[in-house]
């Protein structure tokens, strides 16, 4: 597996605030990595950087490229959507593709075509004329027709209904995803995208507070939900969070002897709702 | 490479209709109003009717006439010139601004173009495509013009010739090419603050473009009692500096007949000083400016920070 980003003590501040603190991680290619943080964490920041549409200390390498300073170079390579409805609204459907078509070389319409033939675009349409749900699945389309080899997507469903966000990760992962390409990807919904993500990267006030690959959540965490008279006992054994819910108190641990737990209650693997609340906000919710 | 600047290009005139819709309108008012004058017997070309020249014509030369006829597309030609720096400042203030007001912005940097191409092609948009389009418009409207008015004129004894005096015609081509050259050049430095306040500001770019010279043109009033910078700033925008020469207008000949005093001009072309033009300090000094401003507009889009 080939490192694809290389990310070391990345850093940046906006005046007091520091939006990056020292973030270091690695993606290595064929990944699907959710960037997963609360608002202000600094996922967008750390998006722009590896996209080289921001400036940040310490050093970060993507492709083997200085993003920065390489940018126009990596453009080809990296695709992204930066949020929702950014497509200019005056573009008419049949422009974009061969605008796109235009000036990228690893562009293949036919492949986009293809994709739009699917949905209910008509290619005379201005990108003002779709609905929400509609503007995505054609950004989308040219995103996916690009062989890139990195595919950043900040936020690519926010304010979408759920069968638009469905459909957009369902075409993502039959109609897109192979071992060569990689996607970073943050969201909010997380619980959507469990499903399809190999890596977890939590990051909260500019630090890494989670990096991890799926397949190892279970070797490293675990739930437990225990009737009230065993939560003392389920105390003592230091989760990471606590929370009640239907009369029962659920822990989160971490590196916890499994034994021990299923002594207590049930044991399950957290989701990564459950494991983001622990580690983000130290169980306070 | 080139190929892609193309598609830059071709993106501009999609989304600034206004390039070739402006110019259309201009041209349909224009054969409309002509078309509404033949009709109802009304026509004039520069205050002369046709029966004016019928009674003048005799008395008139083969070069007067041309004149007439060099003038009349000039001053079809001149509206559209008008037209060009009116909406070349709408869309250059509004070129890297909109993207950002829309967030297209994050589009269209996910593409393989660099700031320089992007700004670039806006650049050459503005400076050269805006322009030429609309001299093409205005080539169609001299002609359909001059088309409407040919059936009237050929009632007059020897003028119709003169309408469509190759001469006539090839005047008024070079100084539309001309006009083009300088336009370009002596509005670079306008085309290059609009494009750099556009990329710069962060709201009402209008104001922003236009507010700071205002107030320097004032502050210097004020604290000084001169008026140098208005005079420069001015003198730009309201004349082509030494693009012409000769009587500021070209009209020199005087011709009284019949107690009527009348300016047959002689034609622009005659007036266009393109090495005096081409050797201006004045005209260097502004290309110089309105490079450095198109530079500081790509380094500002580049280095811009979306996500403040």
């Amino acid at each position: 597996m080939a490192t694809l980003i290389e990310a070391r003590g990345l850093t940046k501040r906006f005046g007091n605030t520091t939006a990056l603190d020292g973030v270091s991680f690695q993606v290595g290619s064929g990944r699907i990595v959710g960037l997963i943080g609360p608002n202000g964490a600094g996922k967008t920041t750390a998006l722009k950087a590896i996209l080289g549409l921001a400036r940040c200390e310490g050093s970060l390498s993507v492709l083997g490229l200085d993003p920065y300073h390489d940018r126009d170079r990596l453009a080809e390579r990296v695709s992204f959507i930066a949020d929702v409805a950014v497509l200019p609204r005056w573009l008419k459907v049949q422009n974009a593709i061969d605008f796109v078509a235009g000036v990228h070389p690893r562009f293949r319409a036919d492949r986009c075509q293809a994709f739009l033939e699917r949905t209910s675009i008509k290619r005379t349409s201005r990108v003002r004329e779709l609905s929400k749900g509609m503007i995505t699945q054609l950004h989308l389309a040219l995103v996916m027709a690009i062989d890139a080899q990195l595919l950043v997507l900040d936020e690519p469903t926010l304010g979408l209904d759920i069968l638009s966000r469905k459909r957009f990760y369902d075409s993502l992962l039959s109609d897109y995803m192979d071992a060569e390409r990689t996607i970073l990807v943050t969201t909010h919904q997380v619980e959507e995208i469990e499903h399809i993500l190999t890596d977890l990267l939590f990051i909260d006030r500019g630090r890494v507070v989670l990096d991890l690959p799926m397949d190892d959540i279970p070797a490293h965490y675990a739930q437990l939900l225990v009737a009230p008279d065993r939560a003392e006992a389920a105390r003592a054994l230091k989760p990471l969070g606590e929370r009640q819910l239907l009369g029962r108190h659920v822990f989160l641990y971490e590196n916890a002897d499994h034994a021990a737990l299923a002594a207590l209650g049930e044991v399950r693997q957290p989701s990564i709702a459950d494991l983001f609340v622990a580690k983000v906000q130290g169980g306070a919710a | 490479m080139n190929n892609k600047f193309l598609w830059l290009v071709r993106r501009e005139l999609w989304e600034s209709r206004s390039a070739w819709l402006a110019p259309l309108a201009v041209g349909g008012v224009w054969v409309a109003s002509v078309l509404l004058g033949v009709i109802n017997g009304s026509i004039a070309i520069n205050g002369l009717s046709p029966a004016h020249l019928a009674r003048l014509h005799e008395r008139l030369t083969p070069d007067n006439l041309d004149g007439i006829a060099s003038l009349a597309l000039t001053f079809i030609g001149a509206t559209f010139l008008v037209l060009v720096a009116a909406t070349q400042f709408f869309y250059a203030i509004d070129s890297l601004y909109g993207e950002r007001r829309d967030r297209s912005v994050l589009f269209w940097k996910s593409m393989p173009v660099s700031d320089r191409e992007t700004v670039l092609s806006k650049f050459v948009f503005a400076t050269l495509v805006m322009p030429v389009v609309a001299a093409l418009v205005a080539l169609a409207t001299q002609v359909v013009v001059f088309a409407i008015l040919s059936p009237r004129v050929a009632a007059i004894d020897g003028v119709l010739p003169h309408l469509w005096s190759p001469a006539v015609w090839g005047g008024s081509l070079l100084l539309t090419a001309y006009g083009i050259l300088v336009f370009a050049l002596w509005y670079l430095p306008l085309v290059g603050w609009y494009l750099l306040v556009s990329a710069w500001v962060p709201r009402s770019p209008l104001m922003f473009a236009t507010l700071p010279p205002l107030a320097l043109m004032l502050a210097e009033r004020i604290v000084f009692g001169t008026h140098y910078t208005t005079a420069v700033v001015m003198g730009r925008l309201m004349t082509l500096g030494p693009a012409f020469g000769g009587r500021h207008d070209g009209t020199d000949v005087g011709l009284v007949i019949d107690n009527e005093h009348l300016q047959i001009p002689r034609t622009l072309v005659d007036a266009m000083r393109p090495l005096h033009f081409l050797g201006s300090p004045e005209v260097w000094a502004g290309v110089v400016l309105g490079v450095a401003l198109v530079v500081a507009a790509i380094y500002v889009r580049r280095t811009r920070d979306e996500a403040a």
